[in-house]
Order: structure tokens, then sequence, then C-alpha cells
């Protein structure tokens, strides 16, 4: 019961975020702009005057693409690994902003001012890039603990058939998917708990809010299953919207444009739903231990 | 329709025959069976050896007394390191059991003449080694790289071989099996066997192919070659313990059990090769096309792909019957070896193939069926035609990867055929083409070229990619009706004949002027010329459109002893367009141009592409907005296809939709972020 109450209030707390919603997803299109444009630009230099990027318009088309890439290829390489710090720039934002987003999540009746929502990313980036980093690293072990047995065995084995190797590492794999609910859950939970106790223990968190997890390991385990639903529901929307519209005029362009940026605002709008419900669950626990 | 027609009823007449009866399974010989090899061998799977004895009758075809036989040792390339295969390929093995070989144990005739002792390694290609290093970094090969090669042996005779005389020899061998890695061996229990017993070499009288004079052409086993040798008869008994699973090149005659072992007798008329199978695991399936029986020995992992084999097989079957000649045979196994067995897979051997294939592969990546489609495609392209695949690879792998595009494209779509997803899709056509120019050095060396000429990273591309994508141009050129008239016509005329390039070019020659006249002059010896015996690249150009106002009488004029200027006056509604067109490489192709003006006329130009800038002007009262080389892209060859239109003013709408999927592309990774933050 205490799954499904946070995840609607998660929801209702979600939907009284517009204005922070809006906020978020124009700062992803502000960047996304940015890095736009010179790609605009490499495309129409790469292209010159030529008519071949025309057959692009139909869908996918693997010669017109090599030659682009052939005679533009330098640069779009350059561009490529020049984006790879930007990656690290997106994480360092996106811890940034569940400080904001947990600061009107915990009291989304109050007016959203982007001055609090900054005040409260402030405070708790650094406890929140500890916290990433401590995450990266048990992802990394979870990894190992899971994958390293299976390379080893199957790279000492001679004769093995292709199933014999597919088959363990599926296996392995549609764990690691199970298991990933719960951590991302739990990273979500220790979030809460610092925001809520203001606290700079993180590692200390961690263990505590891992207890709390285990105790309440079913519910805990269901919400994050709740929790998982819209997102594979939105994406298997997009998926057949996109699929079915073939992009080759303006109209079109335009319109899936729109489709897409509606997708980006309803993952940002999931997201704030995530958040709010397992703070929401988190007091709920809390509350109930005490 | 003719041949196949009385294939058909030959073959309904063969089996309702009693079993004494049908030793036969072609209703005649298809062709001249120089040699006839009757084998007995047995496997003890514990040693990975095969012991035999091969009684060998062969034909002098030619006017010269032959003085020895000379023979392919085929697996001793894998006895050690001074072998010219591990030698050239620096590699080693982990164990002595990985390693293989073939002694012969004993060599009779069949008057009981003794010639054991009389056998000599020899290294043919001792003095065909390239000697010069075409890549900068390339090292140089060992100095005795081709002197201890132990591939090649000979077999000198106390009494030579007059001309059409035969010789009847027995030879007892032993065969142990390496370590598979590279088409024949064994792994586990699983047992791939090709090039397993002493095989002939082909005697080539002078006028056959190049050969100035007679003489054999045994070649050394390199790494990158493959095969050459006669159309023949084969008798094969193999025994074997009674739980393997066998397939084979051959029909099966008869099988026997005793005491734990069973031996199966196959036979195989005319083809080139022997090779056979045998594990524990298969599964096999049979099905039937017309005249064809095809049997399927597949790994039970891959049950459920079954389909996939024998749907790509039949298309291939019906294609080739249907563009070139019918299938001759009327047998075919397909064999999908292990994944331990991979190094057996993608190989042909005329009515035995092995395939190739991976777990849960998805449909849309069509991987098992351009194997089987390359691999069959190889009964024409080498079992009918069996030309030496030492000295011109390219005429095997090369036109057989060209029908393999066609076949593909036929059955798999165009756009599709290689992989079809709907995000990501490729043909078999432009994949060939993408694969040549992404390969090493597109154009280093010529296609026609002794396979171990090739540099390092050259031999796919040079050999497979480049001369299909060579021939679809030609194709394109020329239209595919005349296209197979060429092919039934090289058919007709080289059948189980060993053709050379030379006799390839000649009948495309003589098939085009019968077509056309001289409309591609007086032959196509230019094109072969170019890049089939040349390095040349293709590339046009367009290079800019211009397009000004016209004007008329401006300039200083003699008038009454002085200069008169005049203003230059525009001529309203005219204007000029120059459209300047490149050749950027040294490869020339007639071209098409179609150039489109602003009031929606078109023009096709022709150019003959010779000249390294050529202009085209137009004074007219439109303008030219667009032109294009090549509208009906049919010059494959040309690495540049981007440079090949022009547009006076490009639309922005296909970088606009590019930009907004990167656009998309961005948010999405920025907000994936939020899962680790």
């Amino acid at each position: 019961m205490k799954a499904i109450s946070s995840f609607l209030y998660g929801f209702s707390a979600a939907i009284k975020s517009l204005r922070m919603l809006l906020l978020i997803y124009l700062s992803y299109l502000v960047i996304a702009i940015l890095l736009a444009i010179p790609f605009y630009g490499l495309i129409r230099s790469a292209a010159g005057n030529s008519q071949l990027p025309d057959s692009l318009m139909n869908g996918f088309d693997a010669t017109a693409i090599r030659e682009l890439l052939d005679n533009g290829g330098k640069a779009f390489g350059f561009y490529l690994k020049a984006f790879m710090p930007w990656i690290f720039a997106f994480l360092l934002f996106q811890v940034y902003l569940s400080g904001g987003i947990f600061s009107w999540v915990s009291n989304p009746r109050g007016k959203f001012t982007i001055s609090f929502f900054h005040q409260h990313g402030r405070k708790y980036f650094w406890r929140y890039l500890k916290l990433a980093v401590y995450f990266l690293i048990i992802h990394l072990i979870i990894g190992l603990i899971l994958y390293l047995p299976y390379l080893l065995t199957t790279g000492s084995r001679e004769g093995l058939t292709d199933q014999q190797i597919v088959c363990p590492f599926l296996f392995i794999m549609g764990g690691h998917l199970i298991l990933l609910v719960f951590v991302f859950l739990l990273a979500d939970l220790v979030k809460s708990r610092l925001f809520e106790q203001d606290s700079r223990k993180v590692f200390k968190t961690i263990f505590k809010c891992l207890k709390m997890a285990f105790r309440r390991f079913f519910s805990f385990y269901f919400l994050g299953l709740l929790l998982l639903v819209f997102p594979l529901v939105l994406f298997a929307g997009f998926y057949l919207i996109r699929s079915s519209i073939l992009v080759n005029t303006a109209g079109t362009i335009l319109f899936i444009f729109v489709i897409q940026q509606v997708m980006i605002f309803l993952r940002i709008f999931l997201r704030v739903w995530r958040l709010a419900a397992t703070y929401s669950y988190y007091l709920k626990i809390s509350a109930g231990s005490k | 329709m003719k041949p196949c027609f009385f294939l058909i009823c030959a073959m309904a007449y063969v089996y309702a025959c009693p079993p004494a009866l049908s030793q036969q399974i072609l209703p005649a010989p298809l062709s001249p069976r120089i040699t006839q090899y009757k084998i007995k061998a047995e496997l003890d799977p514990v040693t990975q050896t095969v012991k035999g004895e091969v009684v060998l009758d062969w034909r002098n075809p030619s006017r010269d007394t032959v003085k020895d036989l000379q023979f392919h040792l085929y697996l001793n390339a894998f006895k050690n390191a001074r072998s010219t295969f591990k030698a050239q390929r620096r590699s080693a093995e982990s164990g002595q059991n990985d390693y293989g070989f073939i002694d012969i144990d004993e060599v009779r005739t069949s008057g009981g003449e003794d010639l054991t002792s009389r056998l000599k390694f020899i290294q043919p290609d001792e003095d065909l080694a390239p000697t010069k290093l075409i890549l900068p970094d390339e090292k140089p090969l060992a100095p005795d790289i081709y002197g201890k090669d132990q591939t090649v042996v000979s077999v000198p005779l106390v009494t030579p071989i007059l001309p059409d005389s035969s010789i009847t020899v027995k030879i007892r061998f032993t065969s142990k099996l390496p370590k598979l890695s590279f088409r024949t061996g064994y792994s586990k229990d699983f047992f791939f066997v090709a090039q397993w017993f002493p095989k002939l070499g082909v005697y080539e009288p002078a006028g056959m192919r190049y050969a100035q004079k007679g003489g054999w052409n045994t070649h050394q086993f390199h790494p990158s070659s493959e095969f050459y040798s006669n159309h023949s008869l084969y008798q094969v008994d193999i025994t074997l313990p009674e739980e393997y699973v066998v397939g084979s090149g051959g029909k099966l005659m008869s099988k026997q059990e005793s005491d734990g072992k069973q031996t199966l007798s196959y036979r195989a008329e005319d083809i080139v090769d022997f090779a056979w199978t045998a594990s524990k695991d298969y599964k096999v399936m049979e099905d039937q096309w017309k005249h064809v029986n095809i049997k399927l020995m597949i790994q039970p992992e891959h049950l459920n792909q079954a389909e996939r084999h024998i749907k790509a097989v039949k298309y291939a079957l019906e294609y080739l019957e249907t563009h070139v000649v019918p299938y001759p045979w009327n047998h075919l196994t397909i064999v999908d070896p292990p994944s331990y067995g991979q190094g057996a897979g993608g190989m042909e051997y005329t009515t035995l193939i092995t395939a190739g294939t991976f777990y849960m592969l998805p449909e849309q990546i069509r991987m098992p069926e351009m194997v089987t489609v390359h691999e069959f495609g190889h009964a024409y392209f080498m079992g009918i035609l069996a030309n030496n695949e030492f000295e011109e690879p390219w005429l095997d792998e090369g036109v057989n990867s060209y029908w393999e595009n066609r076949i593909m494209d036929w059955a798999y779509g165009d756009k599709t055929s290689m992989f079809g997803f709907p995000f990501f899709h490729v043909g078999d056509v432009e994949f060939s083409r993408i694969t040549w120019l992404e390969g090493y050095r597109p154009n280093l060396v010529a296609t026609f070229n002794n396979s171990w000429n090739f540099p390092r990273n050259t031999y796919g591309p040079s050999v497979y990619q480049k001369p299909a994508t060579m021939l679809n141009t030609l194709e394109r050129m020329i239209g595919q009706e005349t296209m197979d008239k060429i092919f039934k016509k090289y058919y007709d005329r080289w059948a189980f004949r060993h053709p050379s390039s030379r006799d390839f070019v000649h009948v495309v020659n003589e098939v085009v002027t019968e077509s056309f006249g001289n409309r591609f002059g007086d032959n196509l010896n230019w094109f072969f010329d170019q890049f089939l015996y040349g390095t040349a690249s293709v590339d046009y150009a367009i290079r800019t459109i211009r397009v000004n106002p016209v004007f008329e009488k401006g300039g200083l004029y003699d008038q009454s002893g002085s200069k008169t200027y005049i203003e230059p006056e525009k001529v309203e509604g005219m204007y000029r367009s120059v459209i300047q067109l490149e050749r950027l490489q040294d490869g020339i192709i007639p071209v098409e141009i179609t150039v489109r003006f602003d009031n929606g006329e078109q023009i096709t130009e022709h150019w003959e592409g010779k000249d390294k800038v050529y202009d085209l002007v137009y004074e007219k009262p439109t303008r030219v907005v667009s032109a294009c080389i090549d509208p009906a892209g049919k010059i494959l060859l040309d690495a540049n296809l981007l440079n090949n239109s022009y547009v006076v003013h490009p639309s922005a709408k296909p970088a606009l939709k590019w930009t907004a999927r990167f656009l998309f592309f961005v948010e999405n990774l920025i907000h994936s972020m939020s899962l680790f933050a």
C-alpha cells in the first residue's frame, strides 16, 4: 500500500511541477541547440551543393551516409571526440538538478521559484556528486560480480557452442536488469534521506537506506516496477508513432520535432514523478520505523 | 530448358532402377573425367587421423609425354613453421596435436612398380615469390619461406605416360588432421575433412589458359590461395564409429554397420573436390527442389534457422537456373559447423558447402542467407568452370560475389538484403561497394593477380568486392539481359574446361559487340584494362554551376578612325549557364549527365569522360538549376557519389531533418545521465 500511495503521490507532485518541468526542459533544449548548431553547419558543409543528401529524406540510406561521412568524416570524428567531455558535463548537470527537484517535491504546494531551485541544487551538489561516484563504483562491482566469472569460465573453456555462450550471458543480463531496478531506486532513496536529514554522511546513509529497503524488500521493489511501467509505455508509444511516419517534408519534420520534444518533456515529468514517489515512500517508511 | 528436362527424365529413370543398376548418378558425364579416384579411408577420432588408400586413374590430355605426376599435399601446410602457409601467416599452434600433415606411405603403379622412394617435395612457387614489398611497413619474408614447403610432391615415373594414355596408381596415405582453424581439421568431436588425400594437380597442355608449353600447374598452398583441380569421378568409402553422422559432397550409395563401426560408400561425379564431415551432433533435414535433393546438416541449437538456409539455397537455384544454366548435379549438402568449428565455415566443395550462423541471430541480419547463397554460387563459379583459384582468384570469388549480390538483392530487396532493420538497412550490391571503398587502399593493386601477391589486408576487397562492383557497373552499362547472355555463352563454351580471365573477357567482347555494335568502342578491353588488369580509380565531379546574364555589344569599336565605347547591353530574359565537370582520377568511363532548368525542362548529355575538365554551356531564356552525373547510378566504381550532383540552391531540409534528430539525441543523452546522478 505504501508503494501505491507513494506512486500516486509522485504523480500528483509531478503534475503540480509544470513550471519546474518547463525550466528543466528549456535548459535541455538550450544545451542541445548549442551543440546542434555546429552539427547543422557540419552537415551543410559536408553535403555542399550535392543532391545526394536528399535521399536521406526517405529514411536511412547507407550509401548516402557513407559518402557524407567519407567527405566530412574527419570533421565528424573530431566533433564526436569533443563530445566526450560533454557527457561528463551532462552528468554534473543532472547532479545539480537532483537537489533542485527535491526542493520542489518535498513541498509541491509551495510556490516554485528559480532561486529556490538553484539554492538547493547548489546546496546538495557535492553530496549528490559523491553519491553518484559511489553508485558508479557499486555498478562496477555488481558488473564484475555478475560478469567476470562468466567471462573467465567461457574464456577458458574450449569447444563451447554459441548457445552455451549466449544463454548464460542472457540469464546473467536478465538478472542484472532485475537488480538494476533495485539499485536505481536505492540511489533515489539515499538522495531522499540525504535531503530530508540534511545529512553529509553519504556512505553511512547508503547503508541505512539499504537496510530500510531490505526490510521492506517486496514493497520497495514493487514501487520500482510501478515506476518502470510508464517509461516503457512512453518508449513504446514513441516508437510506434515514429515508425509510422515518413519524415520527408517540412511539415513532417516539424511534426516529428514536436513529438520528440513532447517525449523529452514527458521523460522529465517521469523523472520528477519517480523522485517524488521515492521521497514520499522514504517519509512513510522512516515514519513507520520511528 | 532442354538440358534440364532431359536431366529430369534421366533422373526418373535412374531412381526407378534397382540399386545395382543405378551406380551412375548422372545420366552422362558432364566433364572429360581426366581423373578418377577410388578412395577407401578410415577415420580414427581419437588420434584425429585418416588412413586410406586411393586408386587414381589419370588420362594424359595433352600431346606431351608426361614423366611425372604432381600431387597437392595440402595438409602439410599445417605441419610446421616452414610451410609457406604457416610462414606467411606467422602463426603457431598451442600443442603438438594441433598440427597436421599428410604422409604418402606407398605409391605403386597398377603394373606393380614401387615409386615410393622416388617421391620428392618440390616448391614450384619458389621463383614466383613477391620480391617487391608494396607497403612501407611490411616485413620481408623469411629467406627460405618458399624453399622448405611440402605441399607439392612430384612422383617421377619409371614409364612416362604417352599422349592420350592413362596411368593407374595406388597410394597409401596417412592424414593427421590439424586442429580446425582454417577449413580442415577437427575440433572436439567435430571433423571437417577437406584437402585430405593426395590430390593430383592439373596438367595444362600448351595453349591451355596461359601455358606456353605443357606442364603441371601445381602451386604451393598459401594463406590466401584456394585450389585448382580437374573434374573427377569420386568413389569414396569412409569407415568410422557408427555414432557419427556423416555428410559429404557425394551421394550415399550404401551403408554397412558392424562391430560398432559404419562404412559409408559415396559416389560423386564431375566435381573438383571431395570433402566430408562427421559429428555426433548434426541434425539432418532434407528437402527437394526440382531435381535437386538438398540435405542440410545443422547444429541442434540452430534448428530454428534451418528454413533460412533452405530458402536461401532454393532462391539461388532458381535464380541461377533462370539467368545462367540449371544446376547440373542432383544433390547438394549444406553443412552448418558448430561455433567451435567455425574455421570450416563459408567454404565450397561443389556439391557440399559450409555455411555459418549464430545462435538467436535475428532474421534481419542475413548472414546465413548470404553465406549459403555465396557458397552455393561457387558450384557454378568454381564447380562447373573450375578456373585456377591460385592464379586468378577474382574469376571465382569476384564473379561469384557479383552473382551473390544479384541473388540476394532479388530475393531480399536491394536495400535490405544484408541488413533489414527499419532504422538500419543495407543491400548486398551497396554493401559490396562500401566494403571495397572502405577497405585498405582500395586500388592499391590490380584485381587480376596471383593470390599470394596481394599485400596485407587487400586480398578481400581486391578479389571479392571490387570485381563484384566492377561487374555490377558493367551490368548497368550494358543491361542485365546482355549480362545474362554473356554468362550463358561463357558457360556454353567453358563449362568443365578451366577458363581464364582472358577467356571471360573474350566472351564479353563477343556478346557486347553482337548486341551493341561499336557503341562501347571496338570492344570492352578499355574497361577491363583499367579496372581488372589495372588500378584505375573513377571519380567524376561537378565542380560548379555558374549562371550569369548575357550581355552583348559592350566594348570599344573602331569608328571613323577613333575608338567608340558602347555600353554592354544586357539581353533581357537570356542566361548563360556553365556547368564545369571534372575527372578527378585516372579512370575513364563514358557518362550521362542530366541537366535541369528552372522551367522544368530536362536534357541528357553524354560525355566520353576523357578530358580532365569539361564544360557544358547553355545560353537560353531559362537557367540551369541542377545537374547530375550518372543519374541512373550505373557507375558504381565511382568512388565519390557526393560530388556527382550539383544544385544551385540546395535544399536545407535534409540537414534540418538530421539536425533535429541530433538535437533529440543530445536531449536524450542529457536526460539519460540522470540515471547515474
